[in-house]
C-alpha cells in the first residue's frame, strides 16, 4: 500500500533505531525517578475545596528537538533549495511556555493564554508573518528565532446558565471529526500530524443561548458570531478586510448530537455545513461532518507550467468512528473527501513541472558554465548577463501555486487510522500510538508512531516520528522529508 | 376454615420470603443506601490517590456536580497536567473536553478519563439504585449483604456484592464483580464523617485489586453538599465553562 521508495534509509533506520533506544532508556530508568517517597504516608486535605481562586495562573512549557533527514530527490526540496543545496540533515530546537492566566468573579471572567517562544535551526526558513498581537525577535539572526503572542484572550459574560457572551480571541472548534474538521469555520485547521495541539485562535464576538427540555430533544443552543477581518487580523479567513457573521444550531436529540453552522462576509466564500455524532455501543461512537464552500476558486498548473482557474461549490466531508475494545485499544478510524483538493494527475502535474523546472535550471546553469569557461579561453573576461543562468521559468511558475499545492491535506480523499494502547503491559501512564495517514488517490502515506508517557507527574515525554512513504509524483513521496523526529518534553505548572 | 386461613397465611409468608420480594425490599434499601451516601443534587470535591507498588503516589483533584438521577459533570482541579480536563454524562451520553485541544468529544461509557487504576465508574458513577438491581439479600450479622446486578452491559461491572453496615445503611465493603465472576476490585469504604445537612457518610474510599497487585487507590471526599443546579449547565455548550460553578 505505501511503497518505499526514498533515499537515505541507512539515515532513516539509524535514526529510528536511536529515538527508540532512548525512549526505551528513559522509560527503564523511570520507576526509581518516578518513586516521590516509599511510605504509605497520605494527604487527605484537599486545598481546592477552602475557597475558589478569583485569579489563576497555570499552564505547560515544551521543549521539542527536531532531527530531519531531507529526500535531496523529492519535488520540494528541488522547489525550495535548488538554488542552496543543503545538508543531508537538519536539526532544529523549539522552547516555549504556554502560561495560562485566568480571572473569574461572579457572572464575568477573562481568561488569556500567551505563547512565548524561542527557536534554533540549523538552517532557518523564512518566517510567516503572524496575526496580531504578536511581536518577532531576531528575524535577521540565521539560526535564532523567538515570538511572542496571544494565541487566546478574551473576556466573558456569563449571567445566567443559559446565556453567555464573550469577546476576544479564541479557538472556537466546531466539528466532531479528530483529524480534520471541514465545518471548522471560524478556527484555523488542525496539524493533521498532529491534531492534539493547541492551536491560535480568531478574534472574534459570540452568543451562547442553552436551552434544556424532557423528551427526546434534550438540549438546543444558538450560537451566533461576528469575526473582523483586517491586515494581521484574522488575515487568513477572508482576501481582503471584510466583517464575517456566522452561527452554529446545536440539539441534542435522541442522544444524536447535531450541528448545523453557516458563516458568510464580503471577500469570503458563504459556506454552510452540518456534523453529527452519536454512540452506535457503549464502546463504539461514529460521527461525520459535511461543508459546502460556495464559489471557491481553485488554481491548477499543468506540466507546462501554465495556470488556469476553476470555480466552482466545493464539497467537503468526512466519516469516522471511535472504537475501544476490551484492551484498551482506541481506534479512530475517519476516511475525508477534501472537494478543494487536487486529484492525483493534477498533483503529478504539479511535480513533473517542478522536476523539469529543476533540470532545466541545472541545465542552464551547466550551460552558462560552459559558455563562461569558453569566453574566458577566447579572452573574453566580461561576464555575461540577461540569460537564464541562475533561474528557472518553470521552478518560478511552480512557486505561485506553492501555497496551496505544497499544504498539509493538498489531495481530494484521504483515510486516516490511529491506533493507540492505553498501558500496555501493565506500565501505568504509557500510551503508545501509531496513526496512518493515507492519500487514497496515489496510495502514499505517512507513518507516525509515537509513545507518550507521564514520567512522573506532570512532566510527559513524548517521542515521536513521522515517516512519509510513497513513490516518485506521489503526495506523500514528494515531500522534503525523508523522515523527521521529534522528541518532545511537556512539563506542566 | 381455620386451615384454608392457615394455609393462605403461610403461602402469604413464602411469597414475601420468595427472592423477588427480596428484590423489592433490597432495591429500596439500596436507594437508602443512596440517600446515605449523596443528596440528589450536589456538589462535591474529591482527591483521588494513585499509589504505586514502590510507594510513590499521584494525585488527582475532582469537583463534581449533580443533578437527578442522570446528569453529572467532573471537572479536573489538580494536577497541572489534567487541570480543567472534565466530563459530562447525561443519561448513556458522554463527553471529554480537554482544554485547548478545543471542543468537547463524545466518548464511549467505557473509555478511561485519565490514567492510572481509576476507571469511569470511579469518576463519573450514578446512584448505585440508578444502575443496579438488587438479586438477592442475605443478614450478615451487623451487615446486610446485597446481591446487585447491573441493568446493562454499559455499566463497568456486571455484579456488586455489597456489605451495609445495618445501623447507619452505608456500604462498609464492595466486591466488583465481572459477568464471569471474576473479582476486579474491592472498594473499602472508611472513615465515618458528619458533612453537615444530617449527611453522615464513610469520607474515605480505599481500593484494590487482583488485577493490579501491588496497587491501591485512595478516593477522599469533602464538602459533599446538597445543591441544585439548573438543567442548562449539564449540556456541551456548558461544559467548557463548567468551573465557574464553584463558589
Amino acid at each position: 500500500m505505501c511503497p518505499i521508495d526514498r533515499g537515505h534509509s541507512p539515515y532513516v533506520k539509524d535514526c529510528i533505531l536511536g529515538l527508540i533506544l532512548l525512549g526505551i532508556a528513559l522509560i527503564a530508568v523511570s520507576p526509581a525517578d518516578a518513586a516521590e517517597d516509599t511510605a504509605y504516608d497520605l494527604n487527605f486535605e484537599i486545598p481546592e475545596a477552602e475557597s475558589k481562586e478569583v485569579f489563576k495562573i497555570w499552564g505547560y512549557s515544551e521543549f521539542r528537538p527536531f532531527f530531519r533527514v531531507l529526500d535531496k530527490r523529492s519535488a520540494l526540496y528541488k522547489q525550495k533549495y535548488a538554488k542552496d543545496p543543503q545538508n543531508d540533515t537538519q536539526t532544529n530546537y523549539l522552547l516555549n511556555l504556554r502560561p495560562e492566566i485566568s480571572f473569574d468573579y461572579g457572572h464575568i471572567g477573562a481568561y488569556a493564554r500567551p505563547r512565548l517562544e524561542v527557536d534554533w535551526n540549523e538552517v532557518k526558513s523564512g518566517s510567516i508573518v503572524l496575526d496580531e498581537p504578536s511581536e518577532e525577535f531576531w528575524e535577521r539572526d540565521r539560526h535564532w528565532g523567538a515570538s511572542i503572542m496571544l494565541e487566546e484572550a478574551f473576556v466573558t459574560w456569563r449571567p445566567s446558565p443559559t446565556f453567555t457572551a464573550e469577546a476576544g480571541k479564541k479557538v472556537l472548534n466546531w466539528g466532531k471529526g479528530y483529524a480534520w474538521n471541514p465545518v471548522a469555520f471560524a478556527s484555523r485547521p488542525k496539524d493533521v500530524d498532529d491534531p492534539d495541539h493547541a492551536r491560535e485562535g480568531y478574534v472574534m464576538s459570540y452568543l451562547d443561548y442553552i436551552r434544556s427540555f424532557d423528551g427526546p430533544l434534550k438540549t438546543l443552543a444558538f450560537t451566533p458570531l461576528l469575526l473582523p477581518v483586517a491586515n494581521r487580523l484574522n488575515a487568513e479567513l477572508a482576501t481582503g478586510n471584510s466583517l464575517l457573521f456566522g452561527g452554529k444550531v446545536y440539539a441534542l436529540l435522541y442522544d444524536i448530537d447535531l450541528d448545523l453552522m453557516v458563516m458568510a462576509g464580503n471577500n469570503y466564500n458563504t459556506r454552510v455545513g452540518f456534523d453529527f455524532s452519536t454512540n452506535l455501543t457503549s464502546n463504539l461512537e461514529i460521527h461525520g461532518e459535511s461543508a459546502i464552500r460556495f464559489g471557491y476558486n481553485k488554481n491548477i498548473i499543468n506540466t507546462n507550467g501554465q495556470i488556469r482557474s476553476k470555480t466552482f461549490d466545493a464539497l467537503n466531508f468526512l466519516v469516522g468512528i471511535r472504537y475501544l475494545n476490551s484492551f484498551d485499544t482506541t481506534i479512530i478510524a475517519e476516511y475525508y473527501h477534501n472537494g478543494e483538493g487536487y486529484s492525483p494527475g493534477e498533483l503529478r502535474d504539479y511535480y513533473e513541472l517542478i522536476n523539469d523546472g529543476y533540470d532545466e535550471y541545472v541545465n542552464n546553469k551547466t550551460d552558462s558554465a560552459i559558455q563562461k569557461n569558453l569566453k574566458m579561453l577566447k579572452g573574453n573576461f566580461q561576464t555575461t548577463s540577461g540569460n537564464n543562468a541562475n533561474s528557472s521559468s518553470l521552478l518560478k511558475d511552480s512557486s505561485q501555486v506553492a501555497s496551496t499545492y505544497n499544504k498539509s491535506t493538498a489531495g481530494q480523499d484521504y483515510l486516516y487510522l490511529r491506533i493507540s494502547q492505553k498501558e500496555p503491559f501493565n506500565i501505568l501512564f504509557l500510551t503508545p500510538t501509531l496513526t496512518l495517514i493515507t492519500n487514497l488517490g496515489d496510495l502514499s502515506c505517512s507513518l507516525n508512531p509515537e509513545i507518550s508517557y507521564m514520567i512522573i507527574p506532570n512532566l510527559e515525554l513524548k517521542p515521536r516520528l513521522v515517516i512519509p512513504l510513497g513513490g516518485r509524483l506521489s503526495e506523500f513521496g514528494e515531500k522534503m522529508n525523508a523522515f523527521r523526529g521529534e522528541f518532545r518534553v511537556t512539563y506542566y505548572f | 376454615m381455620r386451615i384454608v386461613k392457615t394455609l393462605f397465611f403461610g403461602l402469604w409468608c413464602l411469597a414475601l420470603s420468595s427472592p423477588s420480594a427480596q428484590a423489592v425490599d433490597g432495591n429500596q434499601l439500596l436507594e437508602q443506601v443512596d440517600r446515605n451516601l449523596a443528596p440528589v443534587s450536589y456538589e462535591m470535591f474529591r482527591k483521588l490517590i494513585n499509589i504505586e507498588p514502590d510507594g510513590s503516589k499521584r494525585e488527582y483533584t475532582l469537583y463534581t456536580v449533580k443533578k437527578d438521577q442522570d446528569k453529572i459533570i467532573s471537572i479536573f482541579l489538580a494536577p497541572a497536567s489534567e487541570k480543567g480536563r472534565s466530563t459530562l454524562r447525561l443519561a448513556e451520553n458522554m463527553w471529554l473536553h480537554i482544554p485547548n485541544v478545543g471542543k468537547p468529544v463524545r466518548i464511549t461509557s467505557l473509555q478511561s478519563v485519565i490514567g492510572g487504576i481509576f476507571n469511569n465508574s470511579d469518576i463519573m458513577g450514578l446512584d448505585f439504585s440508578v444502575e443496579y438491581n438488587v438479586e438477592r439479600m442475605e443478614d450478615a450479622g451487623e451487615a446486610q449483604m446485597l446481591f446487585l446486578k447491573a441493568k446493562s452491559e454499559v455499566v463497568a461491572y456486571d455484579r456488586l456484592e455489597m456489605r451495609v453496615d445495618k445501623k447507619r445503611l452505608v456500604p462498609v465493603e464492595i466486591k466488583c464483580l465481572a459477568a464471569s465472576g471474576m473479582l476486579i476490585k474491592t472498594l473499602y469504604f472508611k472513615e465515618i464523617t458528619d458533612f453537615g445537612e444530617g449527611l453522615v457518610r464513610p469520607a474515605i474510599i480505599e481500593t484494590d485489586s487482583p488485577l493490579h497487585k501491588g496497587y491501591k487507590s485512595v478516593m477522599v471526599f469533602a464538602k459533599v453538599k446538597k445543591r441544585d443546579f439548573p438543567d442548562e449547565i449539564f449540556t456541551l455548550n456548558y461544559l467548557p465553562r463548567a468551573e465557574s460553578l464553584r463558589q
